[in-house]
C-alpha cells in the first residue's frame, strides 16, 4: 500500500476471528438486551394510554353484552396482571406475533413486511445523493480552506441542517408536482400500476431483477422526489464530517511529502488524502440513516410513500397500540443492526481499531 | 471514546487524533470570538429581532392572529404583506404570533432536557458503577429510537395537545446531554482540584456542584445553543403531523400544515417555514461559532 497513512505510535492489531467473535457476541447481547428495553418501553407507553381496546375493536351491539366483552378480554389476555400480559407479549413476540393491527386488520408482522423494504428503498436513494454530494462539496471545503467557497459551504451546510423538513417536501412538491409537473404527486407506483413480483419488496430492484424495464422507470420516477428531499437533509452532515477528516490528515507529514515533490494539490489529495479521509464515512453513513429514518416519517407523510414512517405515524393518530409498538421494535433492531454494521466496517477499513 | 459503547452514535473518531495540526493559518479565523465572527453576529441579531418580535408581537401585528376579518385567501399585497389564510385571517399576524409561542417553548424544553440531561449524566460519570450503568442504559434506550419517532408514539399516547408535544421532545433530547456531561464529568474526575475537594472533606454532591458544574458547564451550554434549533424543528414537525398545536393556534408548523392543504395559496404556508428557518438557522450559527471557541477534542463530544 503506498498511500498507507502514516505510521501510528499505537500498534498495529488485526482483528482476529477469536476477537471478532467475541465482539460480535457482546454487541448482540447488548443489542437483545436494548431490543427488550425497547419492548418494555413500547409496552408501558401504551399502557399509559386512556384507551378501553374492547371499546375500539368492538360494536356497539356487542359492547352492550358483558359475556362478549369478557370473553375479547380474556381472549386478548386483558384480564391478567399487568406483568403476566408483558411476558405474554414478549413470548408471542418471539414467535414473530406482533399482534393484529387495529386500522388494516392485518397481521403487524404482515404490514411490517411490505412496509419496511419501502422505506429502505427510499433511505437507500436518500443516502447515496447525501454521500455523493455530501463527500465531494466536504473534500472542496477542506481543500480550500478559509476561503470564500469553504465559508458558503459552511453556511449552506448549516442551512441544510436548519430547514424543516416538511416545508421543504412541500415547497419540492409544489414546484415539481403542482407547478412543472415534472415527477408524480406521491405514492409507489402510477396507479394502475401492478407491482413487480416480490423478491426484495423495493420496486426498484424488483422491476430490474425482473428484467421489467418501464415498471423500473415508473418506481424510479416515483422515488426521486422524495429521496432526493430526503437525502438533502443529511448533506450537510456528510460534508462537515468530510471536511473534518480530511483536514486531519492534510497537513501530515506524508501529505507534505507528496506536495514536497512537486505533486499538485488535488492530486495530491486524490491519491493521499482521499484513503484515510474517507474511513470516517463508514460512520457518517449510520450517522446519516439514522437522521433519515427520522426525516421519512415527514417526508412519507407529504408524499404519501406507503413505508414504516406514514405506518408509524398512522398507527400513532390511531392509537394502533399494537403497531405502534411493532413499528418501534422493527425500528430499534434496524438501527442496532446497522450500528453494528458501522462498527465492523470501520474496523474492517482501518485495522487500528480495536473491537472491543 | 472506545467502540465498546453499545451505540456509539456519537462517538468520536479518535483515529487520527494524533495527526491535528491541522490548524494552520487559515484556521485561525475560527478562533476568533463569536462576536467578531460575521456568521455569529448575524445569528445573534436575527435572534435578538425575534426575541423582540416575540415579545411586542401585539403592538407589531397589524391585526389579532385568530381574527377572521378578511377575504381567505388573498395572495401578499401591500394591505395584506404575507396575504390572508384559508379563514380569512391574516398571515403575517399569525407568523408574528407564532414566536411568541415557538421561543419560549423552546427554551422551556432546551433548559428542561439540559437540567435532567445533564444532572443524571454528571450523576452517573461521577458515581459510576450500577448508577451509571441503569442510567446510561436509559439513555442508550433513547437512543436508539429516531427522535421523531418516540416523540410521535409519546404524544401520541400522552393525547395529541401542544403540552404533549413539549413533553415528548424532552423525553428525546436529555440524553445527549447525560452522555456528554457524564464524559466531562468523568474527564474531570481524576483532576486535581477534585480530589483536593475530596481530601478537603468536601462530598460528592458538594464536590459535583462547587467543583465540577463550573468545570463543565461551557460545552453543555454550547449543545444547548446547538440543540434549540433541533428542539424548534422537532416541535414544529409534531404540530405539523397534527400531534403537537391545535388549530386554531397560531404555531409555525400548525400552519405550514394549513398551507399544504391550501396548495394554490402557496403564501399560506410558505411564511411561517420562513419563520422557522430563520430561527433555527440563526441559533445554529450561533451555537456553530461557540463550538468553534472550544477546545477541539471537547468539541468532538458535541455532534450533530
Amino acid at each position: 500500500m503506498a498511500d498507507a497513512p502514516p505510521s501510528s505510535a499505537r500498534r498495529a492489531r488485526r482483528v482476529t476471528p477469536a476477537g471478532l467473535g467475541r465482539f460480535l457476541a457482546r454487541r448482540l447481547g447488548i443489542g437483545l438486551v436494548l431490543v427488550v428495553g425497547i419492548t418494555l418501553v413500547a409496552f408501558i407507553l401504551t399502557h399509559l394510554v386512556p384507551g378501553d381496546p374492547a371499546a375500539a375493536n368492538l360494536g356497539q351491539r356487542a359492547l352492550g353484552d358483558p359475556a362478549i366483552v369478557k370473553a375479547f378480554n380474556h381472549e386478548y389476555g386483558l384480564d391478567k396482571p399487568v406483568v403476566e400480559q408483558y411476558f405474554i407479549y414478549l413470548w408471542k413476540l418471539l414467535h414473530g406475533n406482533l399482534g393484529v393491527s387495529e386500522q388494516s386488520h392485518r397481521a403487524v408482522i404482515t404490514d411490517l413486511a411490505q412496509y419496511v423494504p419501502a422505506t429502505i428503498e427510499l433511505a437507500l436513494f436518500a443516502i447515496v445523493v447525501s454521500i455523493v454530494i455530501g463527500v465531494g462539496l466536504g473534500v472542496v471545503a477542506a481543500v480550500r480552506r478559509g476561503k470564500p467557497v469553504d465559508t458558503g459551504l459552511r453556511i449552506g451546510s448549516l442551512l441544510g441542517v436548519s430547514m424543516p423538513t416538511f416545508w421543504v417536501a412541500l415547497f419540492v412538491f409544489y414546484l415539481f408536482f403542482f407547478r412543472l409537473g415534472w415527477f408524480p404527486s406521491g405514492g409507489r407506483l402510477n396507479p394502475g400500476v401492478s407491482a413487480p413480483g416480490h423478491i426484495t419488496g423495493m420496486y426498484t430492484v424488483d422491476a430490474l431483477l425482473h428484467g421489467q424495464w418501464s415498471l423500473f422507470v415508473d418506481a424510479l420516477d416515483h422515488l426521486v422526489m422524495p429521496g432526493f428531499v430526503l437525502g438533502i437533509f443529511t448533506v450537510g452532515t456528510v460534508l462537515r464530517f468530510t471536511r473534518a477528516s480530511v483536514l486531519e490528515v492534510i497537513n501530515l507529514d506524508y501529505v507534505r511529502a507528496a506536495r514536497a515533490k512537486g505533486l499538485s494539490e488535488w492530486t495530491v489529495v486524490r491519491r493521499h488524502v482521499m484513503r484515510p479521509a474517507l474511513l470516517p464515512i463508514a460512520t457518517v453513513a449510520g450517522l446519516a440513516f439514522g437522521s433519515l429514518l427520522s426525516g421519512t416519517v415527514l417526508v412519507e407523510n407529504i408524499y404519501s410513500w406507503p413505508g414504516i414512517g406514514e405506518y408509524a405515524y398512522l398507527s400513532a393518530v390511531n392509537l394502533d397500540l399494537p403497531a405502534i409498538m411493532g413499528v418501534s421494535i422493527v425500528v430499534a433492531i434496524i438501527y442496532i443492526v446497522i450500528n453494528l454494521l458501522v462498527d465492523l466496517l470501520y474496523s474492517i477499513l482501518d485495522p487500528r481499531i480495536e473491537l472491543r | 471514546m472506545s467502540l465498546s459503547d453499545p451505540l456509539p452514535l456519537d462517538s468520536g473518531l479518535d483515529v487520527s487524533a494524533e495527526g491535528v495540526d491541522a490548524l494552520d493559518r487559515r484556521d485561525r479565523a475560527a478562533l476568533r470570538p463569536p462576536w467578531r465572527q460575521p456568521l455569529a453576529l448575524v445569528g445573534g441579531v436575527i435572534v435578538l429581532a425575534w426575541i423582540v418580535v416575540a415579545i411586542f408581537a401585539p403592538e407589531l401585528a397589524p391585526h389579532a392572529p385568530n381574527d377572521q376579518f378578511a377575504t381567505p385567501q388573498l395572495p401578499p399585497s401591500h394591505l395584506y404583506v404575507f396575504g390572508t389564510d384559508e379563514l380569512g385571517r391574516d398571515v403575517l399576524s399569525r407568523v408574528l404570533y407564532g414566536a411568541r409561542l415557538s421561543l419560549p417553548l423552546a427554551a422551556l424544553l432546551v433548559a428542561a432536557s439540559m437540567v435532567i440531561g445533564s444532572v443524571l449524566g454528571s450523576i452517573a460519570g461521577f458515581f459510576g458503577g450500577i448508577v451509571d450503568a441503569a442510567i446510561m442504559r436509559v439513555a442508550d434506550l433513547v437512543f436508539a429510537f429516531p427522535g421523531i419517532i418516540l416523540a410521535l408514539a409519546v404524544a401520541a399516547a400522552l393525547g395529541a395537545q401542544l403540552r404533549n408535544a413539549v413533553l415528548a421532545v424532552i423525553v428525546v433530547s436529555w440524553p445527549s446531554y447525560a452522555r456528554l456531561s457524564r464524559g466531562l464529568v468523568l474527564a474531570a474526575r481524576s483532576s486535581e482540584y477534585v480530589t483536593s475537594a475530596k481530601l478537603l472533606g468536601s462530598s460528592g454532591w458538594r464536590t459535583m456542584w462547587v467543583e465540577l458544574r463550573p468545570n463543565i458547564a461551557g460545552p453543555i451550554f454550547v449543545l444547548a445553543a446547538l440543540d434549540i434549533g433541533n428542539a424548534v424543528l422537532l416541535l414544529s414537525g409534531l404540530s405539523f403531523l397534527g400531534l403537537g398545536a391545535q388549530p386554531p393556534t397560531a404555531e409555525w408548523g400548525a400552519m405550514v400544515s394549513e398551507g399544504a392543504q391550501n396548495f394554490s395559496s402557496y403564501w399560506i404556508g410558505l411564511f411561517p417555514g420562513l419563520a422557522i428557518l430563520t430561527v433555527v438557522l440563526a441559533f445554529n450559527f450561533v451555537g456553530d461559532a461557540l463550538r468553534d471557541m472550544l477546545d477541539p477534542r471537547t468539541a468532538r463530544m458535541i455532534r450533530k
